[in-house]
C-alpha cells in the first residue's frame, strides 16, 4: 500500500500531458482522449460492485482500475475470487477519500496514461483494457521493468492500490493463511464526503 | 478534557499559559508533567482520538486512521517510505514498542560535537526512570519470543552474530500481534492511554483533530498559534487561535520544521529543517518450509547489534530487526503480480522478514512548498549504501542459517536466492534508491540542540535559540542519528525540557 499524494504529483510534473503526448507522436488522438477527461470527472461516481456507489473514482476510472487490479491480483487459482467479484474498489475509493484531493486527480490522469499507451509502448493499437490478458501482462511488465522512473512509480502505485483492494477483503484470506483480526469488531464507517 | 473535532461548532479563539502542539512521545509527556505542575495547558493534535474499540485490526481501516498520509508520506522522489503516527498519542500507538535509553557515545558525541550541556546518561536518569516507570517498561519474557523472533535469533546463534531480546512497553499482552495497527487491548502502553489521559486528569484540554498551520512570532517570542479543526476526512471545517505565554512544538521531525518554515520564523541561521535523518531501513523475507504465523505474538523482542559499536564508532553501523507486516503490506512489499506473486502469497504464512536499519550519516533536508506541505528529499550516500549490501548479506545468511528454503529480495526486479547460491550477488546490485524499496520510521534531527547559535535550532534544553517562549520536544532535536529505537529518548527529552519550563517559568514568562 504505497500509493502517495506526491507520487502522482510528481507523475504528474515530470511527465507532463503535452511532452507525454508529443513522445507518442499521437498527439491528436490522445489530446482529444484527455479533453473528455474533465466531463467524466465531474460526472456522477461510479457503481461498485455490491451496488455501493463510488464517491471518488468516476466511472473511467473505476473501469480503468479494475482492469488493471483483475490482472495484477489475477491467481490462476479458480478458487480464489476474481478482484471484481470483491469488494475492492469500494476499498479502494475509501481509501481515496482520505486523501488530498489532489491525489484522485493525479491518479485519474495516470489511469489515462496507463490505459492508452499501447500504442506507444508496445506498438498495439489497442486501450489497456482491449488487449488480451497476455498482453495485458507483457504491458504492465513493461512499466514495472522500464528505465523511466516515473512509469516504474506508477506501476507501484497501481500494484498498491490493487492489492490493498484485494488482500483486504476476507475471502482472499484463507489462502494464504492469514487468520484475519484477532478479536473481530464491526467495520469502521467512513463519513461520506460533503457536497462540493 | 478531551475534545474531538466534530464536537467544535464554531471558531475558536483559546488561552492558557501553555499550548503543546502534538500528542505523541514528545508532547503528551510535556503536556502532562506542566498541567500537573499546575500550569493552564492546551495540547492540540492533528489526528483523531481513538480508543481500542477504533482499532479494528484491519489494514484499510487502520493505516488512514493512524498514519500520516495514510502511510504513504515518502520523499520527493519517492524513493524512501516514512511512516509517521498522525492520531492522539502519535507513532507510538502504531510502533513497535522497543524501549532503549540514549546510547551513552552518543550523548557523549552529541556534547562533544553539538556542545550540548548537562546531557549525560547521569544527567538523564531521572528522567528516563520517571518515563520507564510510566511506560511499564519491562524485559519481554523468553515464552514472549514468537516464532519470527525466534527464527532470527536461531540463525544468529548459528553464526555467532551477537543479539537480545529486548525491553518493552507492554501490560497484560495478548499476543495478537496487532501492534502496528493499534493496540485493541490498550496492552501496548502508548501514550493515548498513559500520558495523554494523564495530562488530561491534570487538567490539560485536549483538542483532537486540530491541525496547526501557523506561528506568529513577534518581538522575539510567539504570540499565538493558528490552525484549522478538521472533519473526520481532513477536511477544515472551523478556525482556531491559541494565545499562549509558552509554545512547544512537538510535532514530529518532518511537520515541526514544516511548520517553522511555513511561519518563517525560528530559522535566522537557515538550519530548520537541516541534516535529517531517517533511519533508513531495506528488508528482505525469508521462505521456510515449516509454519511460522509470524503475525501472531510480539512482532519485535530480539534485536541484532552485531554490526553496530557505538562505544567504538559513534558515528556508523546498522541494527537488524526482525519484521512482519500484515497482507497488503506483504502484497505490496513482495515482487511481481499476478500468478507468480500470488505464489509467493500463498507462503505467507511461512515468511520471516528481516530489515537492515542504519545509523545514518547520510542526510536530507525538509522544506515546503507554497502551501506549506512537506517536502523531503533524503540522498544515501555511497559508503551507507555498500553498508547496505553487507547489511542484506548478513540477513540472507541468518536466514538460511535458520532454516529458510528461499530468500526473497524486493528489486525492482526481484531476486530470489536459493540456500546455495552465492551472496555476492549483492555486491553486484548494490542498494541504489529507486531500485529496492527503503522505509524510515525514525525520522530526526531537522531542529538540532547545540550551544552554537549559528549551527543549532535550539539549545540544551529546546529552547529556540530566537523566540525565547518556543520549545521543541521530538525527534527533531537530536543532533545526530540516534543509532538506536527512540521512542525512550524522545520521551525522556521532553521530560527533561518540561522540567526547565517548570523551573524557570517566570524568566520565560516574564
Amino acid at each position: 500500500m504505497r500509493l502517495c499524494n506526491d507520487l502522482l504529483v510528481r507523475l504528474d510534473r515530470r511527465v507532463t500531458r503535452r511532452a507525454f503526448l508529443r513522445a507518442g507522436g499521437m498527439s491528436a488522438a490522445l489530446l482529444a482522449l484527455s479533453r473528455v477527461r474533465a466531463p467524466l470527472l465531474a460526472s456522477e461516481g461510479a457503481p461498485a460492485s455490491g451496488g455501493a456507489t463510488l464517491q471518488v473514482l468516476s466511472p473511467t476510472d473505476a473501469r480503468i482500475l479494475s482492469a488493471i487490479a483483475e490482472r495484477m491480483t489475477f491467481t490462476g487459482d479458480p478458487r480464489m475470487p476474481k478482484f471484481s467479484d470483491t469488494a475492492g474498489l469500494q476499498v479502494i475509493d475509501t481509501a481515496l477519500r482520505q486523501l488530498p484531493p489532489d491525489v484522485p486527480r493525479q491518479l485519474s490522469w495516470a489511469l489515462l496514461l496507463f490505459e492508452y499507451g499501447p500504442p506507444l509502448w508496445i506498438g498495439a493499437l489497442s486501450t489497456y483494457s482491449g488487449l488480451a490478458p497476455e498482453w495485458q501482462d507483457v504491458y504492465i511488465d513493461g512499466w514495472a521493468d522500464s528505465r523511466f522512473q516515473t512509469r516504474r512509480i506508477a506501476f507501484q502505485a497501481f500494484k498498491n492500490l490493487s492489492m490493498l483492494g484485494y488482500y483486504s477483503q476476507d475471502a482472499t484470506w484463507p489462502a494464504i493463511h492469514y487468520g484475519g483480526p484477532w478479536a473481530p469488531k464491526p467495520r469502521r464507517t467512513i463519513p461520506m464526503a460533503p457536497p462540493s | 478534557m478531551i475534545t474531538p473535532g466534530d464536537g467544535i461548532t464554531a471558531d475558536l479563539t483559546l488561552s492558557a499559559e501553555v499550548c503543546v502542539i502534538g500528542s505523541g512521545a514528545g508532547g503528551s509527556v510535556v503536556a502532562k508533567e506542566l498541567a500537573e505542575a499546575g500550569r493552564d495547558v492546551i495540547l492540540l493534535e492533528q489526528g483523531p482520538h481513538c480508543t481500542k474499540d477504533d482499532f479494528t485490526q484491519r489494514e484499510d481501516e487502520m493505516m488512514p486512521l493512524l498514519y500520516e498520509d495514510m502511510g504513504q508520506r515518502a520523499t520527493v522522489d519517492q524513493t524512501i517510505l516514512i511512516l509517521q503516527g498522525r492520531t492522539m498519542g502519535g507513532s507510538t500507538v502504531h510502533n513497535l514498542c522497543y524501549c532503549f535509553r540514549t546510547p551513552e557515545p552518543i550523548l557523549e558525541k552529541w556534547k562533544r560535537e553539538a556542545g550540548v550541556r548537562d546531557l549525560s546518561a547521569a544527567d538523564l536518569q531521572p528522567s528516563f526512570e520517571r518515563v520507564e516507570r510510566m511506560l511499564k517498561v519491562k524485559s519481554i519474557r523468553p515464552d514472549e519470543v514468537n516464532a519470527l523472533n525466534n527464527r532470527i535469533r536461531q540463525g544468529c546463534e548459528k553464526l555467532g552474530y551477537s543479539g537480545f531480546v529486548t525491553n518493552h512497553n507492554r501490560e497484560h499482552c495478548t499476543q495478537s500481534g496487532f501492534c502496528l495497527l493499534g493496540c485493541p487491548f490498550d496492552a501496548k502502553q502508548s501514550m493515548l492511554i498513559t500520558y495523554v489521559p494523564a495530562a488530561d486528569a491534570a487538567g490539560a484540554r485536549i483538542y483532537a483533530n486540530c491541525a496547526v498551520r501557523r506561528l506568529v512570532g513577534e518581538a522575539g517570542r510567539v504570540r499565538r498559534v493558528e490552525g484549522e479543526v478538521l472533519d473526520g476526512l481532513g477536511r477544515p471545517r472551523h478556525r482556531f487561535t491559541v494565545a499562549a505565554q509558552v509554545i512547544v512544538l512537538s510535532a514530529g521531525a518532518i511537520n515541526t520544521p514544516a511548520l517553522l518554515l511555513s511561519s518563517g520564523i525560528a530559522n535566522g541561521n537557515g538550519r530548520v529543517g537541516r541534516e535529517l535523518h531517517l533511519h533508513p531501513s531495506v528488508l528482505l523475507s525469508g521462505l521456510y518450509d515449516e509454519d511460522i504465523y509470524g503475525y501472531r505474538g510480539i512482532p519485535q523482542s530480539y534485536y541484532v547489534d552485531e554490526f553496530i559499536d557505538l562505544e567504538r564508532d559513534p558515528d556508523s553501523g546498522y541494527i537488524l530487526m526482525p519484521v512482519y507486516g500484515f497482507p497488503v503490506m506483504t502484497a505490496t512489499q513482495l515482487p511481481g503480480f499476478g500468478p507468480a506473486h500470488f505464489e509467493m502469497m500463498k507462503n505467507y504464512h511461512r515468511m520471516v522478514g528481516i530489515l537492515v536499519l542504519m545509523h545514518d550519516q547520510s542526510s536530507g533536508q525538509v522544506r515546503v512548498d507554497n502551501r506549506g506541505r512537506p517536502q523531503i528529499t533524503y540522498t544515501v550516500n555511497p559508503a551507507e549504501q555498500q553498508l547496505f549490501v553487507e547489511g542484506l548479506q548478513h540477513c540472507a545468511e541468518i536466514l538460511f542459517a535458520s532454516g529458510a528454503t528461499k530468500v526473497v529480495v524486493p528489486y525492482t526486479r526481484p531476486l530470489v536466492l536459493a540456500p546455495d547460491d552465492s551472496l555476492d550477488v549483492f555486491q553486484q546490485l548494490g542498494v541504489r534508491q529507486g531500485d529496492i524499496p527503503i522505509a524510515s520510521t525514525h525520522p530526526q534531527s531537522t531542529c538540532a540542540m547545540g550551544e552554537d547559535k549559528r549551527r543549532a535550532v535550539i539549545n540544551s534544553y529546546g529552547q529556540s535559540h530566537e523566540l525565547s517562549n518556543l520549545f521543541v520536544c521530538d525527534m527533531s532535536v537530536f543532533p545526530s542519528s540516534l543509532g538506536a529505537p527512540p521512542q525512550i529518548s524522545t520521551a525522556s527529552l521532553a521530560d527533561r525540557t518540561a522540567q526547565y519550563i517548570k523551573t524557570n517559568w517566570s524568566g520565560l514568562t516574564g
